[in-house]
């Protein structure tokens, strides 16, 4: 890239431009994260009452102190690891095989495969349907439940397709079978450690999904010491939301509202650390893997 | 080929472990099985390991099953709305605890769906429920009341335990070191207030040299009486905020009709009288637009700003008994307005619907001893106060010396609940967090003391305001208060912008008036021009019928 000093004043007035523009996106998204952080290291009090705006207030670490001493935070974790790790391989071991055997131009029907998968990213049965699909398989209450429905994501297939498609040269699965390779093999033996890239892509969005959605567990699980930590995370957000005028002892509420405003950022705190931990091992491959994928068809 | 394998194995050996954590206990025991959907608490560590749970389970010999319901009364109605397709009696549980998330339309199409089983005949039953006869009759009508939908069938049991700190909410704090420095005595009338508020204005009673003392302030979006707006048009007609019935109540002359007090020439006095003070400026703005934060973080400022607010709960002062902002102010009675009128917004606590029966349930008999269960006074008492010995307690030696202020004013004879913890604020194991059924009479909450400050009742105690509020507020209001209608399924399918669109612009139009956006001498007519076309004739209309088929 050419130094600034050296550019003409249109491509000045551009870089000036952009940076200025970038910059205010970048605070935009960094904001929230610093009062997060200064939050949680805040006291109650003084979040409530708004003193908190970028540098933590009367330090205290109430918030972490509750948290820990909650042993529904501590279920929750042990859930979240457990869906994370199985759905993750789950979801892998679906989209590989999907994607490997559609990127193979000689399979047959391809294109109405690829049709079928398609035609489920626009329309779907809706919420009540798949809950009966979900019932009728005995999944319920189950922690399968939030592992199989979701078991593969179509856009992630594409993803993963294009670069099988892209990277990897026809002329390999050639060589392969002069050589007597049979189709697992190839696949096991050459497809696989040559999608690295992606899978550690597909990994990141898969475990990230996972750790985030707390949706499906709400709607399957009835036991509670089969929630995720995203489903208390939102039960002990959610009671400081309560409209009080709605509730027949609005203050028994108020109070458990105040109860909730110390520890929501400390709890915000401690479920986003493990996937803030992962990301900077998978930085490295992800610039990559999502350009490669980025060109779809 | 070796690492392939390795993926799928510790594919396999996860999904097994899965599995295996499904498989929670299902130890075959003699006790009968009862299946209870609950909606939990995120302040409740564990429902098995649970004092409550296990008193129930010994008490009635039987063993609860949990299927737990989300704490959000959205989620519930969107778990409860795909149990309810579901209706297969393997998954289905015995009985519904829904801690009030289901509106009376929903448990109505839910009813009628065949979801929740119609109770009538056993709610009066002496036989299969004795707690609930026993309950006294006029209270006792009250919760029938409330758990009769439109078309005459029960299909839900309440909860009724009626609080008087809970009814007015729009308590009125003044601040008093302010009125010292301005040499000033407590207003009483809204002449007064606005008097006084003239002397906050100009006398600079915070000190600090700079005019930033705002006079009335409040949070008019707040749920729960930080609407200083709605406390001050008391003071001309009564209002309820439009927090019940969209905001109706009944004539004064005969208190048999229906109407809309918004639209009352008293209401319309008590928008000028909010005028004057805020073209005066002793009435900010922000009340209007202030969400809870802001609103907290103003009435906590280093140096206070804050002349005359209204709120329900102490919270809105962190650490009230030692919050130096909220030590100078003080609670005030309803003012009255230029005809005699001194209302306070009052909310009359309505039983909430907590439990439901499943229709397709093979136990309705244990069902209903479940249920009955709650409205006993031991069970009641329990489920709102924790267990008995350690969260509270009657026995008379402990209790000796203990009073409060309703004893003090010589209501009852004697306190005869001691609270001893303050376990409603801290996570626990002790109760389902007030979840369920229950009774519990105004006569014995005011028969309770709270002991959870650590002491001993103190009349001059500026947070002990229960007293003080049961004085100055409850006696506040019209004879007699329009009940929850309960509308049928196509009246509210009519009604539905009504009773949305309706609160929404009373609210904005008190704003506008208020700033004068709106005029109130020229832009009445048109206000309720507008109302009227948004159906608020038919709406009144509906509601009388309602209300004459309820009587």
């Amino acid at each position: 890239m050419q130094s600034f000093k050296h550019m003409g004043r249109d491509d000045k007035i551009f870089h000036v431009i952009v940076f200025v523009i970038l910059t205010l996106f970048f605070i935009a998204v960094l904001y929230p994260c610093i009062f997060v952080i200064s939050a949680s290291f805040s006291s109650g009090t003084a979040v409530q009452t708004g003193r908190v705006v970028l540098w933590p207030v009367d330090l205290s670490l109430e918030g972490y102190k509750t948290v820990f001493n909650t042993p529904t935070v501590w279920i929750g974790y042990r859930n979240s690891i457990l869906y994370t790790i199985g759905g993750t391989l789950i979801n892998l071991f679906m989209t590989l095989i999907a994607a490997y055997a559609l990127s193979r131009h000689d399979l047959p029907g391809r294109n109405g495969i690829m049709l079928l998968f398609t035609f489920t990213m626009f329309f779907n049965g809706g919420l009540i349907p798949m809950y009966m699909q979900v019932q009728n398989l005995k999944l319920l209450n189950s922690p399968l439940s939030l592992m199989l429905p979701t078991a593969i994501s179509v856009y992630n297939m594409i993803v993963a397709r294009t670069f099988i498609i892209n990277t990897i040269p026809g002329e390999l699965l050639e060589a392969s079978k002069i050589d007597g390779c049979s189709d697992l093999r190839y696949f096991i033996s050459v497809v696989l450690p040559l999608s690295k890239a992606i899978i550690a892509v597909l990994t990141l969005f898969y475990a990230v999904g996972h750790w985030n959605s707390y949706f499906n567990a709400m709607l399957y699980l009835y036991d509670k010491n089969l929630y995720p930590l995203t489903l208390f995370l939102r039960e002990i957000l959610m009671s400081t939301n309560i409209d009080p005028s709605t509730v027949s002892d609005p203050e028994l509420q108020a109070r458990l509202a105040d109860m909730a405003a110390v520890i929501k950022y400390a709890l915000i705190m401690v479920s986003v650390v493990p996937v803030l931990l992962i990301y900077p091992f998978v930085q490295k491959y992800f610039v990559t893997g999502v350009m490669i994928g980025s060109v779809k068809g | 080929m070796k690492k392939g394998t390795r993926f799928l194995a510790a594919l396999v050996a996860l999904i097994m472990t899965m599995s295996l954590l499904t498989a929670v206990s299902f130890a075959e025991g003699d006790k009968p099985k009862l299946k209870v959907a609950l909606t939990t608490s995120s302040m409740v560590t564990d429902y098995e390991d649970n004092y409550f749970t296990n008193y129930l389970e010994d008490k009635l010999g039987i063993e609860i099953e949990f299927y737990m319901l989300p704490v959000d009364a959205a989620d519930t109605r969107t778990k409860i709305a795909a149990m309810a397709t579901g209706q297969d009696a393997s998954v289905q549980p015995d009985v519904f605890v829904v801690d009030n998330h289901l509106s009376a339309e929903m448990i109505l199409a839910y009813g009628q769906a065949g979801l929740f089983m119609p109770i009538e005949q056993y709610v009066d039953d002496p036989e299969k429920m004795p707690n609930f006869n026993a309950i006294p009759e006029e209270d006792r009508q009250i919760l029938r009341t409330a758990q009769t939908q439109a078309d005459g069938h029960m299909y839900s049991l309440s909860a009724y335990e009626p609080e008087t700190w809970n009814y007015t909410p729009f308590r009125m704090y003044i601040n008093q070191a302010w009125l010292d420095a301005v040499g000033k005595e407590v207003p009483t009338t809204t002449e007064e207030l606005k008097d006084v508020l003239i002397a906050f204005r100009d006398g600079d009673p915070n000190g600090n040299g700079i005019k930033d003392e705002i006079g009335v302030y409040g949070q008019a979006s707040g749920g729960y009486g930080e609407n200083v707006t709605a406390a001050l048009i008391n003071s001309f007609v009564y209002w309820n905020n439009n927090q019940l019935n969209t905001g109706l109540a009944l004539d004064e002359s005969d208190y048999k009709t229906v109407y809309a007090p918004y639209t009352s020439d008293a209401f319309r006095d008590a928008l000028r009288y909010l005028h004057d003070l805020y073209s005066e400026g002793l009435l900010s703005a922000s009340t209007f637009t202030d969400d809870n934060t802001t609103f907290k973080a103003v009435l906590n400022q280093e140096t206070p700003i804050v002349g005359l607010t209204s709120a329900g709960s102490l919270s809105n002062w962190p650490t009230a008994v030692n919050n130096p902002n909220f030590l100078q102010m003080k609670l005030i009675a309803p003012l009255t307005g230029p005809a005699g009128v001194n209302y306070t917004p009052f909310i009359e606590q309505w039983p909430g619907q907590e439990m439901m029966i499943c229709a397709s349930t093979d136990k309705l008999d244990l069902c209903l001893k479940f249920a009955d269960e709650f409205y006993s006074f031991e069970t009641s008492a329990i489920e709102r106060l924790g267990i008995e010995g350690v969260d509270w307690t009657r026995d008379p030696a402990q209790m000796e010396g203990h009073t409060n202020a309703y004893v003090a004013a010589g209501l009852t004879d004697g306190v005869k609940i001691l609270i001893l913890t303050n376990f409603w604020a801290e996570n626990q194991n002790h109760t389902w967090r007030n979840h369920g059924p229950r009774y519990m009479s105004l006569a014995n909450f005011l028969t309770i003391y709270d002991f959870n400050t650590g002491k001993y009742f103190d009349p001059e105690d500026p947070t002990q305001l229960n007293g003080k509020c049961y004085e100055m507020y409850y006696f506040n209001k019209p004879e007699k208060l329009l009940p929850p209608l309960k509308y049928t399924q196509e009246d509210t399918e009519m009604l539905t912008d009504a009773l949305t669109t309706i609160p929404d612009f009373v609210k904005q139009a008190i704003a506008e008036f208020t700033t004068g956006t709106r005029d109130i001498e020229t832009g009445w007519d048109q206000y309720l021009q507008e109302l009227d076309s948004m159906g608020l004739q038919q709406l009144i209309q509906v509601a009388q019928a309602t209300y004459d088929r309820m009587q």
